[in-house]
């Protein structure tokens, strides 16, 4: 019975032990899975990581894939390859035409080379600030020598020199700059409004040019028209002249061609129709007794 | 101990971790799947490092964090607004800043763009700038301030919205491929160019003073085509006449010489008999009704004579 019951006590024991054995392999297990997950670091395409031992930098790792540190001695951080965009606040400048003119820049940057980077500037913020304080310190001094219409008309050129400058101030920094803009370009509010009233004026100018000109123009037709038909006019009156002239001298030298037969018999014929037309209403005619008629009349 | 030994053989160790296995490889599979839509692409990473691109279908990857994947469309065009924002079909939401230029002439212009892109290069799109849309964006307006800065107002106004929307697109198209960002330009278009609004009035003054002078010279066009045919008509009329004067002059001569030529063939025949016919013709006819008087100038007296009389005593 005894013999029995300290088999049962043993098997008892035994199981216990297992089971605690069991749990601490499970949990040492986790532990080491645990450390090395944590320790175990993914670079991804767009990055670069930096492994240092007791804050020293051993090692810059610019190539995707899986890596590993020693926990407690290497420590990591990891930085992008990406192109950023710092876009800038409007910031207001005066040209040297006393113009005030807002100008809004973006610049896109990434790192060049990232030890500098991590040393110099550690963070993108602080790149940005620094991006910020070059941009706006190169506005400030470029823009008193330009006046405001060569700065809207040579975008292009100045911003390969705002390009060119940011580029060479912060190279030092470790920052590339890819390309450098004037973004957006706009005057003040009573700039604007000195804008808005020369428009204005100009435009009134045009428009009564243009009434001008159509008034003149109406006027040029409306002449030229009238012109036109007094030509039209005198020209068919000539033509009538001409025809009625024609008219006249044919039929003058029908005429002739007919009474020059005989112009004696004509001028008889004729005296005859005259007679007819003068002498139709009781007329009172005085013959002297020796003209023909008179013969004829008195018969002899 | 009983007690211990029964709940500890009731929730056994592997009987817990089993189904926490079956649960958590359970949850890997079902987010193992992915599926890569027509004109999309997948992006396959192995710790962090691009292994495959896959073409549209369904996909098994590892889980997370061994195998990543981001799915990309490359057919879609992207439609960009610069100015503003279509809300919906009437209204639009407006950006002053970002769409008011100054022109080369020191004017003021609103445009409103749309640009239309799409990925051309999902690797460079995916990892080669924090923000591709973001700075298309920048690079678009920027481009255009840069373009307007060179015209003249009323060209952007007038005739020269096809020409500047190629000429910023020809710019974005430019400096985007060389900033390789993986984003390909298809369109630019300027859909509104307009003055500002405080000078609009101005504008329309202008417009109103050309309608105005189209208006004069039609109303003077209106006036010739009035008179010029009427003065034609009415020389026309002077040219009908002329020549109705003409066909009526000839005729009347005619008729009056083919009498006369009658009479003469007569004539011509008995010379004195044709005489003598046609005075007594002529004096039957403007007699009768005469009063008349012989004169005899040797005598000095006056005889008296009707025609009636005469035939009176005639008879």
């Amino acid at each position: 019975m005894n013999h029995f019951n300290n088999i049962n006590i043993k098997k008892r024991d035994n199981k216990l032990i297992s089971a605690i054995k069991k749990a601490a392999l499970l949990i040492s297990t986790i532990v080491i899975v645990l450390i090395i997950i944590l320790n175990a670091h993914i670079v991804q395409e767009d990055e670069i990581m930096f492994v240092s031992t007791f804050g020293k930098t051993i090692k810059v790792i610019d190539k995707p894939g899986l890596y590993f540190k020693i926990p407690l001695i290497n420590t990591t951080s990891t930085i992008s390859k990406k192109i950023f965009c710092y876009e800038s606040q409007p910031l207001k400048i005066i040209t040297k035409d006393n113009r005030n003119l807002f100008i809004e820049t973006f610049v896109l940057w990434s790192i060049n080379d990232p030890k500098l980077f991590i040393h110099t500037l550690q963070s993108n913020v602080n790149a940005e600030i620094r991006i910020e304080n070059t941009v706006s310190s190169y506005l400030k001094i470029s823009s008193i020598n330009q006046s405001f219409i060569d700065i809207i008309n040579n975008n292009n050129e100045l911003n390969k020199i705002l390009s060119a400058y940011i580029s060479d101030e912060l190279e030092v920094y470790g920052i590339k700059v890819i390309d450098a803009r004037f973004r957006n370009m706009y005057l003040s509010d009573e700039n604007k409004d000195a804008v808005y009233t020369r428009i204005k004026s100009e435009k009134e100018i045009i428009a009564s040019q243009y009434l001008n000109l159509g008034e003149k123009e109406a006027s040029r037709i409306r002449s030229e028209t009238d012109k036109e038909v007094n030509m039209i006019l005198s020209k068919a009156q000539a033509e009538a002249e001409r025809i009625k002239g024609a008219a006249d001298a044919e039929a003058a030298q029908i005429y002739a061609s007919s009474y020059n037969k005989d112009p004696e018999f004509y001028k008889f014929m004729r005296t005859l129709e005259a007679y007819k037309k003068t002498l139709m209403n009781k007329p009172t005619i005085v013959i002297p007794i020796d003209s023909p008629f008179a013969k004829y009349l008195m018969g002899k | 101990m009983n007690k211990f030994y029964q709940i500890s053989k009731m929730f056994t160790y592997t009987k817990l971790l089993a189904t926490l296995f079956i649960l958590i490889i359970a949850f890997f599979i079902f987010s193992s799947f992915y599926t890569v839509k027509d004109g999309e692409i997948g992006i396959l990473r192995t710790f962090g490092k691009v292994t495959d691109f896959t073409d549209p279908g369904l996909h098994l990857k590892f889980p997370y964090p061994i195998q990543e994947v981001d799915v990309i469309n490359i057919s879609k065009i992207n439609i960009m607004e610069i100015g503003f924002n279509e809300l919906n079909e009437t209204t639009k939401n407006y950006h002053n800043h970002e769409s008011q230029s100054i022109t080369s002439d020191d004017g003021i212009v609103f445009t409103d763009l749309i640009i239309e892109w799409r990925i051309s290069d999902p690797y460079d799109y995916l990892f080669s700038a924090k923000n591709p849309d973001h700075i298309l964006r920048n690079l678009v307006i920027s481009s255009v301030k840069n373009i307007i800065g060179k015209s003249e107002m009323d060209y952007i106004l007038t005739d020269g919205k096809l020409s500047i929307q190629n000429s910023i697109k020809t710019d974005v198209d430019e400096n985007i491929k060389s900033y390789e960002l993986g984003i390909e330009i298809l369109n630019v278009k300027i859909v509104d160019a307009r003055p500002p609004e405080d000078i609009i009035s101005s504008y329309e003054t202008v417009a109103n003073a050309i309608e105005q002078k189209n208006i004069l010279i039609k109303k003077a066009e209106e006036y010739r085509n009035q008179k010029i045919p009427a003065a034609e008509s009415e020389a026309d009329r002077i040219i009908k006449e002329a020549e109705a004067y003409y066909e009526e002059r000839i005729n009347k001569a005619k008729s009056e010489t083919e009498i006369f030529d009658s009479l003469y063939k007569e004539y011509r025949i008995s010379r004195d008999v044709t005489r003598s016919r046609m005075l007594i013709e002529t004096i039957e006819e403007v007699l009768p009704g005469a009063n008349i008087y012989i004169m005899d100038t040797h005598k000095g007296t006056l005889n008296y004579f009707t025609f009636e009389e005469e035939k009176g005593e005639n008879k």
